[in-house]
């Protein structure tokens, strides 16, 4: 059953890198008009931008272009910068590791502080820590994470002088070096990904708490703390595989805006600069990128939810 | 929850209702007024600059401060407030336009344009929005309609995928496929009939997609990427302001928080809105709380109980329990005396809101959230079990109080394997170690008839059929031999042969052992297998109690005398069933003094004051003024009306269906595609032939899975895959719905199973039945109201009921309304599928007597689709006997119900639970489940649970029909004269 799942998700995953890719390829190509008057800018003569049309291959059929480029990508070749003429991929391999250090911190603060919080609003449904974490969640959500960033940064950082105020990693630092600076923008994404996280926890268990099969086990004479982390938590926390998942693809549109707020040198600060100057092949390698770690992360989430899912393990 | 005519209003007003929403709303409403009202509030323009004026602190000529070009911060945010709301309000709501037309069309029209579209959506959306939103500005350019375009492409998708969800869930429910039946279009049907039902899911989609999409934009103007300086949008302005949060915090502080109020406050009403259109559980005020839990603390507390009876294990004394509804108490349970002795057998009876789930979850002391004992006490071996502390209560549940749940499935944990979740019991109050626990778990399996126990001890409980499952649950609750068992409906929702089994089951254990027990069930024939004593509920109250044989022979309270009556028996065929009037009354309306006093027909002055439970001869107890006045061969009487005359039978033949098969391809997964694994199909209908006359009825019977409702959705036209052929008088119908016309539309028509699937819930009981006046009986408008109130009228129903909605009605007064549809312009043959199964046992009796009325007045014939043969033998001419798809037996209703049986005709009559007269009849018990489709048995498809094969013939060889001159057919190997001579008949008189 399982060897089944993971091929046919697998195919899936595949379909979606093609039509995703197709989309990004076809929103950076062709809507912009004319990339090669994009590049050369108003004032350049016609025969130039003609042949570097020519150049580029815009001249040929859409599918062409778009199957040479996803041959180039596949292979390793993303490409020239047009903002800076360095080959893409380094630039972007070397952000997108201090990017996934920010995602990691952020999900390991997040993910076990919120699945603690959604757990016990959700056993205490319409109780007064439910009303405190879901009204306060639902605030947080609220809250943008350029509002949170610069508030975090004027207290935390201005006023009490506790943690940097912006976070110019270098080029190849590591990771624990890196850690101070890590930890005002990562407590920035975690803010959202708490509230988003424990709010569809708390339903999750509230929704468990009303079935049928918790009747039974309470009517056993099974001891209240038994009902909840045998019977309860192992149903109720299996949807929040997903919305972990779901919560990563969150994670990076905070992601983008924080690395803007902190100075962080990140995908999303390229990402700025690539729109900035409109570079396109960077802002495809990017956009590339991210769907590629989205798209594995809903995978993963898919496999695990599988695996530890009776009904589905055994089907 | 009763909707009014203007469910706008309804929603506004839960939604203040609610604190937090409430002061959501308000936010909103307070930016929707800035942003229209911003010429006239805003003291200066947005981008008007008052040099001298630059990083101003707040004072009173700008109560906001001045940013660093000197302009006003007030201004700027209502004016951007003006911005924000505008541009979001335009996107979302192309976004929900077009999302909500993908979304219809792709979940109602299904196939390839579903498959792509949600393909290209599905990978629009493994794009983070704000990602997809920066990539799509960063080639376009930013500009006010580039973001306006980027919000609407962001959120189509999401909108698409939540409408086309609700539309799947709604597609295949009884309006639309009635809207199907009459040929509406396909704009008809997807924007009167699914859209008012996507609406509530689709509105809270809309709040959600509004508030992400201030996030969004204020996200963008922070970047940079949006709307573009000098214009004065939130985001932006934060962005500028940063670089001066030391000389100027003011300007950014204000709009920050612009931002976080706004959407807080969308997120609040979005959420509110979520609660206020699906009612989940209600949420239940402080205030409430504290009373239910005053209530309940103070229930059993003080109040003496009577000295106990020696024999009762349990008893039950003035017991009231109540739900706290809307701010008071309902009593769903009002003083109810009750007492279970050693060894007994109490069987709780009554219908739907009798009280009897109430009475069962309150001995178990495990109510609803807002449900508490109010007064009366609960005494289990001489403890009140009111009083105990919920570590006294916890040592009694599963060690002394066993329960054996309804719905095994939902009640059984789906993450714990079964065995462990027996053993879990033993460890808990046996103190058993692991590995004996598990030792002893198998041992109580095998007690309960499970062949292979180890086995089944592994599994988890969705491999296991209905059967085992409730087999497990069973032993369960039997695990600990505890003193009290409470049954809760165990075999409502089996097969009929399942049940029959599990039934054997349950009475045998309830010979042994040294316990009592609680049986609820709504179902009297249970009760006469299972219970030694009874009591009946009506409308939380106990009306007549005692032994249960002679309760059941000679009832003493109208109402049992009544709920007999209208039990359609299969030994009692052809008799007019019994017509209660009226329906129990809901707990907010409960009458003064006698409850049954409106439904009585001895009701008199003296009913009006509340009658007392009076004892009364041979143990029994009856809460009746009346009871000794009226004898039982009164009320046989009067309940039992004059039965239609038959009409006499026209040799015409409306329907003829010859050699059917409809089956379902397996989808193949890529994997199979590659391998060249041939396509499979599941055979639901196999070769099936038969006929109705004009004006008969013919009954199909048949367990879960045999196929019957495909068999009548095939010829409805609703599955278009069939081989065969069916003819309606002599014209030959296409397979499909879309093949036929407008006047074959008209001549067949249905009734499905589920009332409160059945119609549309937005639209009146008029507009239900004007559209196929209009559409199918080509009534002219004039003309329309005259019709529909006498359809009112044919079905039952007074003229008043044509502007109320069908939240307003009963689920008797919904089939009723369903037939009148079903009936509307005259169709030659009717399908019901089982259209009164789910109905209580007197509204049932008031259905099948309007069938039976509604045959004798017109001449449509019926096709009428039941598990249960009571019923079929009530109104059928002739009945169909249907196995794994297959016919096993057709003929007369005295054909069927008479010796020769088909093997699998007799188990299902032998599995009918009788009330007297079926006493020492022969047991033909069927061995394990009906097979799956896709597995079907080689040779006769019964032989694998037949009790009478006769050898390797019915495995191998398929079996002849064999007919005799009349008409009756019976599909086995076995000649018929040998049937006859090893059966015996299963119903008296049908020798």
């Amino acid at each position: 059953m399982m060897g089944r799942l993971l091929i046919q998700r697998l195919g899936f995953l595949l379909l979606t890198l093609l039509l995703t890719s197709a989309l990004i390829f076809a929103a950076t190509q062709f809507l912009p008009g004319d990339v090669a008057r994009v590049i050369l800018g108003r004032e350049a003569g016609e025969e130039a931008v003609a042949a570097l049309r020519e150049e580029l291959g815009l001249n040929r059929p859409a599918i062409v272009q778009y199957g040479s480029w996803l041959g180039r990508f596949v292979r390793g070749d993303w490409g020239t910068s047009f903002g800076t003429d360095l080959p893409v991929r380094p630039l972007v391999v070397e952000r997108l590791r201090n990017s996934l250090m920010l995602a990691v911190v952020a999900l390991v603060l997040a993910v076990p502080l919120s699945v603690v919080l959604g757990v016990w609003a959700g056993l205490r449904e319409h109780g007064i820590a439910d009303h405190v974490i879901s009204l306060g969640s639902l605030a947080v959500v609220g809250l943008p994470e350029f509002v949170t960033g610069v508030l975090l940064i004027e207290l935390l950082a201005h006023r009490l002088d506790l943690l940097p105020a912006s976070s110019p990693i270098a080029p190849g630092t590591g990771f624990w070096e890196a850690l101070p600076f890590l930890i005002l923008p990562s407590l920035t994404a975690t803010f959202v990904l708490l509230a988003y996280i424990a709010r569809l926890t708390r339903a999750e268990v509230a929704e468990q708490m009303r079935r049928p099969y918790v009747r039974t086990a309470v009517l056993k004479g099974l001891p209240r703390w038994i009902v909840v982390f045998k019977h309860v938590l192992r149903n109720a926390l299996l949807p929040t595989i997903t919305v972990i998942a779901i919560s990563f693809g969150w994670l990076i549109g905070g992601i983008i805006v924080i690395e803007n707020v902190f100075n962080y040198p990140g995908l999303g600060r390229l990402l700025l600069f690539a729109i900035d100057r409109r570079d396109f092949p960077l802002l495809q390698a990017i956009a590339i990128v991210v769907v590629i770690g989205v798209v594995f992360a809903n995978l993963l989430a898919d496999i695990l939810y599988a695996a530890v899912n009776p009904r589905i393990r055994y089907k | 929850m009763k909707r009014g005519r203007w469910p706008v209003i309804r929603v506004l007003r839960d939604l203040y209702r609610k604190p937090s929403s409430a002061f959501g709303a308000s936010i909103v409403c307070l930016f929707v007024l800035l942003a229209i009202l911003a010429p006239w509030i805003a003291p200066y323009g947005p981008t008007e600059q008052i040099y001298a004026d630059a990083r101003q602190a707040p004072s009173t000529a700008h109560w906001f401060g001045t940013d660093h070009l000197g302009r006003d911060v007030f201004s700027r945010i209502v004016y951007g407030a003006r911005s924000i709301l505008s541009l979001t309000g335009l996107g979302a709501l192309l976004a929900v336009t077009a999302g909500t037309l993908f979304g219809l069309l792709a979940g109602y029209v299904g196939g390839l344009f579903d498959e792509l579209l949600m393909r290209v959506f599905d990978s629009l959306l493994a794009i983070p929005a704000l990602l997809l939103a920066l990539v799509l500005l960063g080639t376009v350019g930013p500009s006010q309609a580039s973001v306006l375009a980027v919000i609407a492409v962001v959120y189509t998708p999401i909108v698409a995928r939540v409408v086309r969800s609700e539309t799947l869930a709604i597609k295949s429910l009884g309006f639309i496929e009635a809207a199907r039946l009459r040929g509406e279009r396909l704009p008809w049907i997807l924007l009167r009939e699914i859209l008012p039902s996507v609406l509530p899911a689709l509105s809270v989609e809309a709040a959600l997609r509004f508030s992400y999409g201030i996030f969004l934009i204020a996200s963008l103007g922070f970047l940079g990427v949006g709307v573009q300086p000098p214009s004065p949008d939130w985001g932006l302005m934060v962005k500028e302001a940063r670089i001066y949060i030391r000389l100027a915090p003011w300007s950014l502080y204000f709009p920050a928080g612009a931002i976080s109020l706004l959407v807080v406050g969308v997120n609040l009403t979005a959420d509110g809105l979520k609660t206020a259109l699906r009612p989940t559980t209600e949420s239940l005020s402080p205030r409430a709380r504290r009373r239910i839990l005053r209530a309940r603390t103070s229930a059993g507390r003080g109040s003496e109980l009577p000295a106990e009876n020696g024999e009762a294990i349990a008893s039950i004394e003035q017991l009231t329990v109540s739900y706290f509804q809307e701010g008071r108490w309902l009593d769903a349970v009002r003083d109810v005396d009750l007492e279970l002795r050693l060894g007994e057998t109490l069987g709780v009876v009554g219908e739907s809101g009798s009280g009897k789930s109430t009475l069962a979850l309150a001995f178990a002391q495990y109510l609803a959230a807002n449900g508490a004992v109010r007064a009366g006490g609960i005494r289990f071996d001489g403890k009140d079990l009111l009083g105990l502390s919920s570590r006294e209560l916890r040592a009694i549940r599963g060690a002394e109080i066993g329960l054996v749940p309804q719905d095994p499935l939902a009640s059984l944990n789906p993450s714990i394997r079964v065995g462990e979740q027996i053993a879990e019991i033993l460890r808990q109050h046996g103190s058993l170690l692991r590995k004996e626990a598990r030792g002893a778990a198998t041992e109580l399996l095998r007690s309960v008839q499970i062949a292979d126990p180890e086995r089944v001890a592994r599994r988890y409980p969705h491999q296991l059929s209905g059967g085992m499952q409730q087999r497990v649950a069973i032993a369960m609750g039997l695990s600990t031999s505890p003193r009290l068992l409470l049954f809760d409906e165990p075999t409502t929702g089996l097969d009929v042969t399942t049940e029959a089994t599990i039934l054997d089951l349950i009475a045998d254990l309830l010979q042994e052992g040294d316990r009592s027990t609680l049986y609820i069930t709504h179902d009297l024939g249970v009760i006469a297998r299972v219970a030694t004593d009874v009591a009946v509920l009506y409308a939380g109250e106990l009306v007549e109690a005692g032994p249960t044989d002679a309760l059941l022979r000679n009832a003493r309270h109208p109402y049992t005398a009544g709920l007999l009556a209208s039990l359609p028996r299969a030994e009692a065929r052809g008799a007019r069933l019994s017509s209660m009037e009226g329906s129990i009354p809901a707990l907010d309306a409960i009458p003064i003094g006698c409850v049954f006093r409106p439904r009585c027909p001895w009701a008199a002055g003296v009913c009006e004051e509340r009658p007392l439970l009076e004892s009364i001869d041979g143990g029994r107890t009856v809460r009746c003024h009346r009871w000794a006045e009226i004898s039982q061969a009164d009320w046989e009487s009067d309940f039992v009306g004059e039965a239609p005359e038959r009409r006499t039978k026209r040799q015409k033949t409306v329907l003829r269906v010859e050699g059917v098969e409809a089956s379902f391809p397996i989808s193949r997964s890529l994997i199979d595609v590659v391998r060249r694994r041939e396509r499979r199909a599941v055979r639901a209908v196999d070769r099936v032939s038969l006929s109705i006359d004009e004006g008969g009825t013919l009954g199909l019977v048949g367990e879960s899975g045999s196929g019957k409702t495909t068999l009548a959705r095939t010829i409805l036209g609703l599955e278009p895959r069939h081989a065969g052929a069916i003819h309606l008088d002599d014209e030959l119908l296409p397979p499909g719905l879309r093949g036929r016309k407008r006047g074959t539309l008209r001549r067949l028509q249905s009734v499905s199973q589920n009332p409160d699937q059945a119609l549309n819930p937005h639209l009146s009981v008029g507009a239900t039945l004007v559209r196929p006046l209009i559409r199918l009986g080509e009534v002219g408008r004039r003309e329309v109201r005259l019709r529909m109130n006498d359809l009112l009228d044919r079905v039952g129903l007074s003229a008043a009921y044509a502007s109320r909605l069908p939240d307003q009605l009963s689920g008797g007064e919904k089939q009723r309304v369903a037939i009148a549809r079903a009936i509307a312009a005259g169709p030659d043959l009717v399908l019901f599928d089982e259209a009164t199964s789910s109905l209580d046992v007197s509204v049932q009796a008031r259905i099948l007597n309007l069938l039976d009325e509604l045959q004798s007045g017109g001449d449509s014939a019926h096709l009428f689709i039941t598990h249960d043969l009571a019923v079929v033998s009530h109104l059928s001419d002739d009945i169909a006997v249907l196995y794994l798809g297959r016919l096993m037996e057709i003929g007369s209703v005295e054909e069927i119900f008479a010796p020769p049986y088909h093997p699998y005709t007799e188990a299902l009559l032998s599995a009918v639970p009788t009330i007297g007269g079926g006493t020492g009849r022969e047991a033909v018990r069927l061995e394990g489940e009906i097979p799956s489709p896709i597995d079907r048995p080689s040779g006769c498809p019964f032989h694998t649970r037949c009790p009478r094969r006769i050898g390797p013939i019915c495995v191998e060889e398929i079996p002849p029909w064999q007919q005799d001159e009349s008409g009756h057919a019976i599909f086995c190997h076995i000649p018929v004269a040998e049937l006859r001579g090893m059966q015996k008949p299963l119903f008296e008189g049908d020798a």
